[in-house]
């Protein structure tokens, strides 16, 4: 077996924060070299001070943001985020998983308020798989009727359940954030459906965050943020003592963003335990420019 | 001085028909006690009776005039569908409502000044109410109830004013009552007629004992009701409580589809009429009568109350598909149990939320897209294992004033659940994971952190043994989950990092069979022990690890204890 990592300093991180940002660049009224101009009081905060940085204050409403990233590079620890954000702010959010992977118990401890977040999977839609051991369904609550092949799909044409869920919810509207997981394998959106998804977001004013290993809303997607694992933390509290999981430190970089910001990255720490870590004065310690990446 | 309105359906057995077959509404339409060509007709539609059919001619005599007749059955369901459906449309203007004969109904008008301008803007709204409802009714309103009816029997809408009743019933030709057969079987209206009598109120001026003399009963209450009627009070009858739709199909439907589009259209009435009384469709009770004189009984959850009738067909219609009728059904009866909106109050300075109608909607047709044990809202359940879950309808909080959260540096790790956990093979060497094969997994494990024993349930598992423990109370307060105690009697497991993998060894010699105690969690002495130990085999015995692997993840995956067995159960991401 591989030598254990000696305990993170990042645990209880000593450095600031590094944003990392390119130069400024001028802007005047109406005129900002192509990018598309969004009011800046439509966003929606992660509450993670680095992420949102990077995004200039968090991802636009009423567009599709995609936080794109391998298995275990931290995407849904990112959107968890902006989830227990927009429900801590009183807002109705709706997380669509077409894997069933949501997890009721990290999620609440990542901050998300269940009461305020729908839920609706997709697992079992359009085909006859069975139901998980410990679901509902099993246990004879509901309706106690098997959806192999729901009518509400025939006659929709090619579209995916995830998409026509996704719809449904963004036209019901007064959702502040619908949050559309499409699992560890899926298949690529078409054209049609990444914009009914685009057009919905827009008139429902809701913010969209899709959730892939890639880019699923080619063009339709206002931002696009990559997560890649940096680290994986094991440490021990003292010599001898059990090894624990601290976490992960995951590199977000702005792959898109209509708004201008291409290229810039920032590392944020995902931890099994979060310790609160007081954010350190920007008057006091001065942003550490490391990279200046073009868009 | 009160005022009530009567609301009548004239024809109202063919009315009814054609609610609930609209396709009759523009045809040559009779009903029949027979289909035999010698049975008499007992009610024809207005088309017919333009061409110049009548009640009482046999079917023979009626084809001789129109080819295009239809002659079909009298419905008793459709009719009763349709006398509910049309109170239903009248108790949506005024809360006191009597049930009259079929197809009429009388409405106390009482108070309703403070909502609408004069009696023709109440009446206005009743019959665009019952329109509604797919029928079209006459109105009239008077002082009681028999004038209001009288009223109603002219057709359109009739207003009579306080103090012009008289003026109403010198008016009222006999011919448009209907009179029928006096008691000894004579023709009322022929017999007054031959006495010089054309309009109600010259009845009035008759002596009532002689008129009873020689037109018995039904004479005595015509000078009663030509005097100006009774001034009974109207009795209100009690609110649906469920609201129901009935249909008899001529022939039997075998295929789900066709009777999709039969109930499909029964939904849509019933829809309007629950949104009439402001209301919308909680659960559903399918009731079909079958060939053979078998019946079929369907009860459809409805996972969120609504009047989307897609929606709810398309809950229907999964429910059958699972598990459909066996023979063809004859007769269609949909009951459903109605629900209040949730009412909601918005704000200026609060996010919005979902309207409480559109986010019914929208979980009724997600449900009908995923099904209902797929959507709502999601929970940890309070089990001991980490992939219980509860599933509860989704009704979020009323919106309260953003809370001001500081912002931080640093997030929760969030897991991804595998449901249900996913069997692995794992290679170990001496107690340690080393390598991980699965599907579409199979990497060198890298770091390691666990075990942390997590056990549970065996309480659950043998009632009896349960039953016969000292302490009962150890069924309703189950010990705490996480503990063990080694055989050198030290104890681990106050929390489950303290189990580490220096004790891999000392934990692997604790298999449930040989150890006496392998979970102490609350047991209070030998006895209470042996037999939990008993119940061990019922409940779960699990040691959980975070692997990192070489392809770049950090999984947990857990292994069995009794089937020696691993699984892994979520990605970290």
């Amino acid at each position: 077996m591989a030598a254990l990592p000696k305990p993170s300093s990042w645990v209880n991180p000593s450095t600031p924060i590094q944003v990392v940002k390119r130069p400024q660049q001028l802007e005047f009224s109406g005129v900002f070299r192509g990018h598309e101009l969004t009011r800046k009081d439509r966003r929606l905060s992660s509450g993670l001070a680095p992420l949102d940085a990077l995004i200039d204050g968090g991802i636009p409403r009423g567009r599709i943001s995609e936080i794109t990233g391998r298995a275990g590079s931290g995407k849904t620890s990112i959107a968890a985020s902006f989830a227990s954000f927009a429900t801590h702010r009183g807002e109705v959010a709706a997380w669509l998983d077409s894997s069933g992977s949501f997890d009721p118990e990290s999620m609440a401890a990542a901050g998300v308020e269940l009461r305020r977040m729908l839920w609706a999977s997709m697992k079992t839609a359009g085909k006859g798989s069975k139901a998980a051991p410990y679901s509902p369904l099993q246990k004879g609550e509901g309706l106690g009727v098997r959806f192999p092949n729901s009518p509400l799909l025939k006659g929709s044409g090619v579209r995916s359940p995830i998409v026509k869920a996704a719809e449904l919810v963004l036209e019901a509207g007064g959702f502040g954030l619908v949050v559309v997981d499409f699992g560890e394998a899926p298949r690529a959106l078409t054209y049609a459906s990444s914009l009914r998804i685009a057009r919905a977001a827009e008139r429902s004013g809701a913010a969209v965050i899709a959730i892939a290993p890639w880019r699923m809303c080619g063009t339709f997607a206002a931002l696009s943020i990559a997560a890649s694992r940096v680290e994986s933390s094991f440490s021990r509290l003292a010599p001898g003592s059990p090894v624990i999981f601290d976490g992960l430190a995951v590199d977000a970089m702005v792959a898109r963003n209509k708004m201008g910001g291409t290229g810039r990255h920032v590392r944020v720490r995902a931890l099994v335990d979060p310790i609160p870590v007081p954010i350190p004065n920007p008057a006091d310690v001065a942003p550490q420019i490391l990279i200046s990446a073009s868009s | 001085m009160a005022r009530i309105a009567c609301i009548m359906v004239a024809d109202f057995s063919i009315a009814a028909l054609v609610r609930s077959n609209p396709a009759l509404a523009d045809k040559v339409l009779a009903i029949g006690k027979s289909l035999a060509p010698h049975a008499e007709l007992d009610n024809v539609s207005v088309r017919a009776r333009e061409l110049g059919i009548r009640s009482g001619m046999t079917i023979a005599q009626a084809r001789a005039i129109s080819s295009d007749l239809i002659v079909v059955h009298c419905s008793p369901a459709a009719e009763s569908s349709a006398h509910s459906a049309l109170l239903d449309a009248v108790e949506s203007v005024s809360p006191v409502v009597e049930s009259g004969a079929p197809g009429c109904a009388w409405v106390d008008l009482a108070g309703l000044n403070r909502i609408y301008n004069d009696e023709e803007e109440i009446t206005a709204d009743l019959i665009r109410c019952v329109r509604r409802v797919g029928m079209e009714p006459a109105a009239g309103v008077a002082a009681n109830k028999e004038l209001a009816h009288l009223a109603a029997r002219c057709g359109g809408v009739r207003v009579i004013e306080a103090g012009r009743e008289r003026e109403f019933l010198n008016w009222l030709p006999l011919d448009m009552l209907g009179l029928g057969k006096s008691d000894r079987g004579d023709d009322l209206e022929t017999t007054l007629a031959r006495w010089g009598m054309r309009r109600l109120g010259e009845l009035a001026r008759l002596n009532p004992d002689a008129v009873g003399t020689r037109l018995g009963r039904r004479g005595v209450e015509l000078v009663r009701l030509a005097r100006g009627g009774s001034h009974a009070p109207i009795v209100p009858r009690r609110r649906a409580e469920f609201f129901v739709e009935t249909v008899d199909l001529e022939y039997g439907i075998e295929l789900l589809e066709p009777l999709g589009f039969v109930m499909h259209a029964m939904l849509v009435r019933l829809a309007e009429r629950l949104s009439l009384r402001g209301l919308v469709a909680g659960d559903i009770t399918l009731a079909f009568g079958m060939s053979g004189h078998r019946s079929f009984n369907r009860r459809v959850e409805v996972a969120a109350p609504s009047n989307d009738v897609r929606a709810i067909l398309t809950l229907i219609n999964l429910s059958l598909e699972a598990a459909p009728p066996e023979a063809a059904v004859e007769s269609i009866r949909i009951e459903i149990a109605p629900r209040v909106p949730r009412p909601a109050q918005t704000d200026m300075f609060i996010p919005p939320s979902p309207a409480p109608d559109k986010l019914q909607t929208t979980i009724a047709r997600l449900a009908a897209l995923c099904g209902p044990g797929n959507v709502g809202m999601l929970s940890a359940e309070n089990s001991h294992r980490p992939e219980a879950m509860r599933l509860d309808a989704f009704s979020p909080p009323a919106p309260a004033f953003p809370e001001k959260t500081p912002a931080k540096n640093v997030t929760q790790l969030v897991i991804r659940a595998i449901r249900p956990a996913r069997e692995i093979e794992v290679m170990c060497s001496r107690e340690i994971p080393e390598f991980v094969r699965g599907e579409n997994l199979g990497a060198r494990v890298i770091s390691i952190a666990g075990p942390w024993r997590r056990d549970g349930e065996w309480w659950l598992g043998c009632a009896s043994d349960v039953d016969t423990h000292a302490d009962s109370s150890d069924k309703t307060n189950p010990p705490p989950k996480h503990g063990l105690e080694l055989h050198d009697g030290r104890m681990f497991g106050a929390h489950p990092r303290q189990v580490s993998a220096e004790n891999l060894k000392a934990l692997s010699s604790l298999t449930p069979a040989p150890s006496p105690t392998p979970h102490l969690n609350g047991a209070n002495g030998n006895g209470a022990r042996s037999e939990m130990n008993g119940a061990d085999k019922c409940g779960f015995i699990r040691d959980y690890y975070e692997l990192a692997l070489e392809d770049g993840g950090v999984y947990r995956v857990f292994r069995d204890v009794n089937s020696h067995k691993w699984f892994l159960d979520g990605t970290y991401d």
